[in-house]
């Protein structure tokens, strides 16, 4: 069992399904699936989105971004809420993000209507996110006060500096599994604070490595890791502010 | 190692600002989107092609052959979150703003706005060409208190006949159609140079 605290930094948590379909697409799917959740997802929507893709071009690599529409099904408060396409289920929770134990049965929910509804084949890849937001009073900070996880800048180099960035990816489960953690500054929101966005993506890293039926097992193992990291990244100064919560 | 946020080149609140992983600074328009279901209604032509970012990538000869290098670290997802940092990067890019922080806070609390700016922009150039500029500025209405508007204005160099004919075109065949989207916070007019 992870901490809980007060004031988690989590922006956004979500759970993502591609899979591999059974039978070709079915334009009926996402309303298919809109009736078995509407209940707990009562908002349809139509959003644009975004995908990144590389391709060659004339002048050599260019990334591409491909605006599509998906649907999206939300919750009355407009916090969760659950996304369709092509071969594609995302379950997200926005800020506040609740606990683990109340976000679970949000995806078990979406899972099962979307399996129930497309009948896919298997899966492709799952991946479980979190975002964080984490704002830090001042506006001059030691980063090594507050993160375990950050820039190394060797001392020959200028030891104060702006926006930075930094990522690693690293492979759990036996290779099965990868983790992408990623740092940055951010923007300010508030006078006399810095802020920084905490990405953990924990995915699988290769298609039909886990089974349909043992999503939640993997889950569950996806959770677990991704708490370990989160509390690895972070000193003890920042859970202070995260005020933890003690069940006593 | 200190962190200083007065260090970052653009000052101010903006909430989507120096994000490091959104998108570059250029972008060029080319191709027809992808179609995906009846359901969905893509933009037209609205296919941005975008140089790779990388730190520095613009005179290296070296990063641009390593784009799985990059990759990973801007796509958005699924994410809600930062899937709306990319649109409105995507807004910054194609858009003039003036007083960017107010837009984009504006743009964060009326979010349905988003996707009609980027679909209005490739009618904008549709009816008033590639060479078209547009200024999004928010207006307040002095008599109404709270009443505030975005503006798009579109800066032409063309005869006030031919741009207010252009825009009456644009009204009439694309943006009356979409007026209820708008719920009221949005309207194109022409600004001359």
């Amino acid at each position: 069992m992870g901490k809980t605290y007060r004031n988690p930094p989590v922006i956004e948590a979500l759970c993502e399904f591609r899979f591999e379909p059974s039978v070709p697409w079915d334009l009926a799917i996402p309303g298919l699936v809109y009736e078995k959740i509407r209940e707990g997802f009562p908002i349809r929507r139509q959003a644009k989105v975004f995908e990144i893709s590389l391709a060659g071009g004339p002048t050599g690599v260019e990334q591409r971004v491909l605006p599509t529409d998906r649907m999206q099904f939300l919750r009355e408060d407009e916090k969760a809420l659950v996304q369709v396409d092509r071969d594609l289920l995302a379950v997200n929770h926005l800020r506040p993000y609740p606990t683990w134990q109340e976000f679970l049965p949000l995806i078990r929910q979406g899972f099962d209507a979307y399996r129930q509804v497309a009948s896919p084949k298997g899966i492709r890849r799952i991946g479980l996110r979190y975002i964080n937001r984490i704002e830090i009073p001042g506006q001059r900070i030691e980063l090594e006060d507050y993160f375990e996880f950050r820039p190394f800048v060797g001392l020959n180099l200028p030891q104060e500096f702006g926006p930075f960035i930094v990522g690693i990816q690293a492979s759990f489960e036996s290779s099965r599994d990868t983790l992408r953690l990623q740092m940055a500054s951010a923007a300010i929101e508030a006078p006399d604070t810095v802020a920084f966005m905490l990405d953990l993506d924990y995915h699988l890293s290769q298609s039909g490595q886990v089974l349909l039926e043992n999503v939640f097992e993997w889950m569950e193992v996806a959770h677990r890791h991704v708490e370990e990291v989160f509390e690895a990244c972070i000193t003890s100064r920042l859970r202070e502010m995260f005020e933890e919560v003690t069940e006593k | 190692m200190i962190y200083a946020a007065n260090l970052q080149s653009v000052p101010g609140p903006a909430k989507y600002q120096q994000v490091p992983f959104s998108l570059p600074r250029q972008m060029e328009w080319a191709g027809r989107a992808r179609a995906v279901s009846p359901d969905i209604v893509l933009f037209q032509d609205l296919v941005p092609t975008l140089p790779l970012l990388a730190f520095g990538s613009e005179s290296s000869t070296v990063l641009p052959a390593f784009p799985e290098a990059i990759k990973p670290w801007q796509d958005p997802g699924v994410s809600t979150v930062r899937s709306f940092e990319l649109q409105v990067s995507c807004i910054k890019q194609i858009y003039d703003l003036r007083r960017p922080p107010e837009v984009t806070d504006f743009l964060q609390a009326h979010s349905f706005l988003v996707p009609l700016l980027l679909e209005a922009r490739e009618k904008i150039t549709q009816y008033f060409g590639e060479s078209s500029q547009v200024l999004l500025e928010l207006i307040s209405d002095p008599e109404v208190q709270g009443s505030v508007e975005l503006f798009g204005y579109i800066v032409t160099n063309l005869s006030s006949e031919d741009a207010g004919n252009r825009l009456r075109q644009f009204d009439q065949e694309w943006f009356l159609v979409q007026v209820s989207r708008t719920k009221g916070l949005l309207n194109f007019d022409i600004d001359f140079q």
